[in-house]
């Protein structure tokens, strides 16, 4: 007597392999609004040095444009150019000026060179955009005001990160 | 008689997201790119324009208006005085806990623009100890009230009652050439 055949149904077979790709959109959509929700639509671009910390403020204005300035805790930056060192939260001693404490004599010679080379029309004006550390004493940001008033730049914008 | 279509599976709906995830991919990237996790702002910041014209007009005629004037001392007291009129009127906001008394300082200065409504300008004289980011508190406290009140004054161009939240949001330092 022949053995009966088992039976076994007829499934299709499958010709390649189905990825679920739904999980993935919906994470890639969140993603997405959040980096949405973070671009910068500024037309001005300020990448502060890794180790200087801005104070927070409920100010919510946008950045203009202006000579970017920067005091950290070890330099004074015009641009990208270091025109004096900073030690101890005070400008160094070869960076002061022997007569006038208040004056940084480098400082004031590359603004005013900065101010006759620009065509930028918020430069011209005298607009500088202060990045400086939390931490830094008035004492210090009021010498960099002083020199930037001597040399033509009466209008100091504080850049902060918003709270 | 008609013969009876039996559903044999449950028909479903696939929608092909590849292309949509196509596109992800791709503007991921440069989103990640040109955002910027820190956002930033700057303080001296555009005014509303009758504010502009309220402060160009005390520009214009500071002996008309009040003139305010904040002096931070060593131990974090802030003195508060009002000139108007020829007479000066000066009282002083104590520390608390070694650190500036904000909300007082708020507080008063919300008394004072009761007072004097068309005034839109203070001078700062921070000490030099100061660091940065109470300086920057200050500005934060005299710029708006913490309630958020706000103060009715008369536009000097039109003659009109008009209302703003703003307490004195233009500052000046002025022991800067002292």
């Amino acid at each position: 007597m022949a053995r009966r055949k088992r039976y076994t149904p007829q499934v299709p077979k499958k010709t390649g392999i189905m990825v679920n790709v739904t999980s993935l959109t919906d994470m890639f959509t969140v993603i997405l609004v959040f980096l949405l929700q973070t671009y910068n639509t500024s037309e001005v671009q300020i990448e502060p040095p890794k180790d200087l910390r801005v104070p927070t403020s409920l100010s919510e204005g946008v950045l203009t444009q202006g000579l970017e300035m920067t005091l950290s805790k070890d330099s004074l930056l015009l641009g990208k150019e270091v025109v004096a060192q900073i030690r101890d939260g005070d400008l160094a001693q070869n960076s002061k000026d022997s007569k006038d404490p208040n004056f940084i004599p480098a400082l004031f010679e590359s603004l005013e060179k900065t101010s006759k080379d620009s065509t930028v029309k918020a430069v011209k004006d005298g607009q500088i955009l202060l990045i400086a550390d939390r931490e830094l004493s008035y004492a210090i940001i009021k010498k960099v005001m002083y020199t930037a008033s001597m040399a033509g730049f009466p209008q100091v914008k504080l850049i902060t990160s918003s709270q | 008689m008609g013969i009876k279509k039996f559903r044999t599976h449950y028909e479903e709906f696939e929608l092909d997201l590849t292309p949509l995830l196509a596109i992800i991919m791709k503007l991921v990237p440069v989103l990640v790119i040109s955002s910027s996790f820190l956002q930033l702002t700057q303080i001296d910041t555009e005014l509303p324009q009758i504010v502009k014209q309220a402060i160009e007009n005390q520009n214009q005629n500071p002996d008309k208006v009040a003139q305010i004037r904040l002096q931070v001392e060593d131990n974090k007291s802030i003195n508060v005085s009002v000139t108007k009129a020829g007479t000066t009127e000066t009282l002083s906001i104590a520390a608390e806990n070694n650190s500036l008394n904000l909300n007082a300082l708020n507080t008063q200065l919300v008394e004072i623009k009761k007072k004097n409504p068309e005034v839109f300008k203070i001078e700062l004289a921070p000490n030099d100890a100061l660091t940065y980011n109470e300086i920057v508190t200050i500005l934060d406290g005299s710029r708006k009230s913490n309630s958020n009140e706000e103060f009715t004054f008369v536009d000097p161009k039109t003659g009109n009652e008009v209302k703003t939240d703003f307490l004195f949001p233009e500052v000046v330092f002025n022991n800067i050439f002292q």
